[in-house]
């Protein structure tokens, strides 16, 4: 992790603001277990209230790195300093919080500001893992092309693939016009994160009646139903055109150019999945925070409004 | 089929349209440079469609099995009708009209050029997750109007708006019940049992906004709340001077009430009370396992002279303690196992024959002579008449009854007793009169009697079993009998519920069955009670705190409420006097005497 460019915020100024963090956590714990309020722990001893006024204080700083990051010509600290504090005031606000509570949970506007206050560093801590790790996958993964270039390259392979098929007869055509139509980059929530489903069943079927049509029973036995069911018929489109030399060389290009087409989509949908897999804790983390500001004014005014 | 076929094309600004008209058996459609209607894309097939007549109109019809897209959707053939929409690759035909002459009129056009084309295709594509509907914005403000809304406006207008009505926190907080719409959310804990029903209303305790609860508040039920002492000069300490109710009770902390259950309220003083509070002369108590001053009972002793109990706090062992109770009582022998005579036999005796507990069950009901003495203890005093008694608890009228009596025994006659005159041996007929010298005579043998009777009875059987008699010189009153201390609740300073120990058997704390005096305190020693209780915070013994046995609220008169004008430092303090009396000197007993 640490030997990775994107952890080194972590390890800012020799891990000053971890040791900070650290002894701050450090306190808490030792005054909250020194402490022996009449009635337990609870947000209304003192303590409790100055832990409470600095787990506040701590929020609306946490939350200031939306502003600073923003704030190009800023010279208050770096912006990766700034990072380095968010992450490790940002765990440390996760101890002193829940002292704060004291253990008291209840269904009510003060709960739902810490469940709000943990989900935000759960998510914070999650985004870390994903700036650690994912980064490498990416470069693993892309090398040094871009997805606009691969994308490009798709389409382009989908054209020519297409101009070979119709020299194969209407039906190896049709077959391949319907593949390109139905190509699948991306999507919606779910198949970015979780991957794009495979092609749709009918396509399939079609393509199964296809060969039985061709009498090529063996072939769509050995039929496996994924993206790669193009390739698989090409083969057994590629062994009947073996009779004719030419035909034969054109459909080995065709199956060619479509296994490449099939790797670049399989390349530049994972792409998409590890940018959304590194993304998707910041929709947690940001609106989460800015409702968890809220929650944290409801939860002032309504304990000293009610003192 | 006669078809108009109205080629649209864009040059610059302008749509230009031309048209051609065919005349065929079928209208073909497709990539092949043969077709009628050519669509040189790549993703049409050579022969892609044809349209045919049918005799409901124009029909469309799928060459290839890929089908084509109407309106949208890909079809095998449809029924053309006047705003129908093919797309075939980037080429769009639209039904203009259909059913006059010509039968139909197609709209032709190339949508986009093909490299347009492709970037509409990877235009179209979404892959990053902001392209999805998501937006960090639109959530972040959403959820923020959300639990602004929930958490902060709508308790706030309960608060502030119209408010539930009622003339007390009860009938408010039934009104604001039946309200769906109400502030709970802002309830920072589980209020006390005793306070939730008027839960709803908040305004009971927190009377003013931004304030903290005042004792005004929690007197306005709690009325007759007693302070700590009744000395002001202790009460003008600082640590009881600005005393508030919320200092110990602080409520949203659980259903088990709002009482401090910590030690150290109390400890914080009386660890070390000398430091603050020398005048009081408290003995230190840190904690009650380790560090609590002895019991110190109420001891009776009596003053003869004034004829009075006085009471005193002794701080002694028990079994060097003696009290006196002017009661000649010993315990072991009315407990003798093997029984004790009786009138009617042998009986054995147990602990609640005489001590009954009261109804509560904490302590007992006063022993009496009349319920569990008398039945063995008889007041009888003539032989010949054992059923006639003597009135308890009456010595004055001893006397009387006795001389009356034998009176009227002597003047009836027929007594059987050798010694006495024949005036008195002798029966008589009732209303026969006696003559003076006769009377005379009787009277004195009954006086005698009488007086014979009376030694006997204070001074050697019936009163003097029990109780210590004197001999005066009063001739109306010839013995007194002392008054007899039965006086039960020995240690003040502290609540004791006997019915919380029922298991125990009475001899575990009290040894009354080898108690040979009334003398003796059988009470227990704090040895005994730490068999079983520990410190508040014990995971070995009965945790016990302070409160268990002691209450805060003790004194005597003095309330909470609107504080007295003390001055700021009491002259008594400073000088560090005794602001009590001491506790060993006896002080007159207030509480009533019991007579034998």
């Amino acid at each position: 992790m640490a030997t990775t460019p994107h952890a080194s915020f972590l390890r800012y100024e020799r891990y000053r603001y971890l040791k900070f963090a650290s002894l701050l956590c450090l306190l808490s714990i030792v005054a909250y277990w020194w402490h022996e309020p009449q009635d337990g722990p609870n947000g209304g001893t003192w303590l409790g209230y100055t832990l409470g006024t600095i787990g506040a204080l701590l929020i609306v700083w946490l939350a200031w790195l939306g502003v600073r990051k923003r704030r190009y010509s800023s010279t208050l600290g770096t912006v990766k300093g700034w990072l380095s504090a968010h992450v490790y005031l940002g765990l440390a606000l996760l101890t002193i919080a829940t002292l704060h509570t004291g253990f008291q949970f209840g269904w009510n506007i003060h709960t739902v500001a810490f469940v709000l206050m943990a989900i935000v560093v759960l998510s914070g801590i999650f985004g870390i893992a994903a700036y650690a790790r994912l980064p490498t996958l990416i470069t693993e993964n892309m090398g040094d092309a871009d997805r606009e270039t691969l994308i490009d390259e798709i389409l382009d392979l989908n054209q020519q693939s297409l101009k070979i098929a119709d020299l194969l007869g209407p039906e190896v055509h049709r077959i391949i016009s319907r593949s390109t139509e139905r190509i699948r980059i991306g999507g919606g929530l779910r198949d970015q994160l979780f991957r794009p489903l495979p092609q749709g069943r009918g396509l399939l079927d079609e393509l199964r009646r296809v060969l039985a049509d061709k009498q090529r029973a063996a072939a769509a036995e050995a039929y496996d139903p994924d993206s790669s069911s193009t390739v698989i018929f090409m083969a057994g489109e590629m062994a009947q055109a073996r009779k004719s030399g030419d035909a034969a060389e054109k459909a080995r290009q065709l199956m060619e150019l479509i296994s490449r087409r099939n790797a670049l989509i399989t390349r530049v949908n994972r792409d998409i999945q590890l940018h959304a897999q590194m993304q998707i804790w910041l929709y947690f983390h940001v609106p989460l925070s800015i409702a968890l500001l809220a929650a944290l004014v409801a939860h002032i005014v309504s304990v000293f409004l009610y003192w | 089929m006669r078809v108009l076929v109205r080629t649209f094309q864009q040059q610059g600004d302008q749509r230009i349209a031309t048209e051609r008209g065919l005349i065929a058996e079928r209208v073909t459609i497709g990539r092949g440079t043969d077709q009628d209607i050519y669509t040189p894309d790549l993703r049409a097939a050579l022969a892609h469609a044809e349209i045919i007549p049918d005799r409901r109109g124009p029909l469309l019809v799928a060459k290839t099995a890929n089908g084509v897209w109407v309106n949208g959707t890909p079809a095998q053939n449809a029924k053309l009708a006047p705003g129908d929409s093919i797309d075939i690759g980037r080429f769009r035909l639209e039904v203009l009209g259909v059913g006059g002459v010509p039968e139909l009129i197609l709209g032709y056009e190339e949508r986009r050029s093909q490299a347009a084309e492709v970037q509409s295709r990877k235009a179209s594509f979404q892959t990053r997750l902001n392209q999805t509907g998501l937006s960090l914005r639109r959530l972040a403000w959403g959820l923020m109007a959300l639990l602004l809304l929930v958490g902060l406006v709508l308790p706030l207008g309960m608060r502030y708006g119209a408010g539930p009505a009622g003339a007390n926190a009860r009938d408010r907080a039934v009104e604001q019940a039946g309200n769906p719409v109400d502030d709970s959310v802002w309830l920072s804990g589980p209020v006390s049992s005793a306070h939730r029903f008027f839960v709803e209303d908040c305004s009971a305790c927190h009377e003013k906004p931004f304030q903290q609860v005042q004792d005004s508040a929690c007197m306005a039920c709690h009325k007759d709340m007693k302070r700590h002492s009744d000395d002001e000069a202790l009460l003008s300490h600082p640590a009881f001077a600005g005393q508030e109710c919320t200092d110990c009770h602080h409520e949203h902390n659980g259903m088990d009430g709002i009482n401090a259950q910590s030690p150290t309220l109390c400890t914080d003083c009386h660890a070390d009370p000398d430091r603050e509070f020398a005048s009081a002369k408290l003995p230190p108590a840190a904690s009650f396992a380790s560090a609590h001053p002895e019991f110190a009972p109420r001891i009776s002793s009596f003053d003869a002279k004034a004829g009075k109990f006085m009471f005193a706090k002794q701080r002694q062992p028990m079994a060097k303690l003696r009290e006196t109770t002017n009661l000649v009582y010993p315990h072991d022998v009315h407990l003798n196992p093997k029984g004790i005579d009786a009138p009617d036999g042998k009986k054995t005796l147990a602990c609640n024959d005489c001590h009954q507990a009261d109804s509560r069950g904490v302590s007992f009901e006063p022993v009496s002579m009349e319920k569990h003495c008398a039945s063995c203890h008889r007041l009888d005093f003539d032989p010949d008449d054992p059923d006639r008694e003597l009135p308890h608890g009456r010595p004055d009228q001893i006397q009387g009854v006795i001389r009356d009596y034998y009176y009227a025994k002597a003047l009836q006659g027929g007594v059987r007793d050798m010694a006495a005159p024949a005036v008195v041996r002798e029966r008589r007929r009732p209303g026969d009169a006696l003559d003076a010298g006769s009377t005379r005579s009787a009277l004195a043998w009954a006086d005698a009697r009488a007086r014979q009777t009376m030694v006997d009875t204070f001074e050697r059987r019936t009163c003097h079993y029990c109780h210590e008699v004197q001999r005066t010189d009063d001739a109306a009153m010839p013995w007194t009998v002392a008054p007899v201390n039965l006086d039960e609740h020995a240690l003040d300073g502290a609540r004791f519920d006997h019915a919380a120990h029922r298991t125990e058997d009475c001899g575990s704390c009290h040894a009354a069955d080898k108690s040979k005096a009334s003398a003796e305190v059988l009470l227990p020693e704090l040895a005994s009670c730490r068999d079983c209780h520990g410190d508040a915070d014990s995971n070995t013994a009965v945790p016990s705190g302070c409160t268990m046995c002691h209450g805060f609220h003790i004194a005597d008169s003095h309330q909470f409420g609107p504080a007295k004008a003390l001055p700021a430092k009491h002259p008594k303090l400073s000088k560090a006097e005794p602001a009590v009396a001491p506790a060993t000197k006896p002080v007159p007993a207030a509480v009533p005497e019991k007579r034998p």
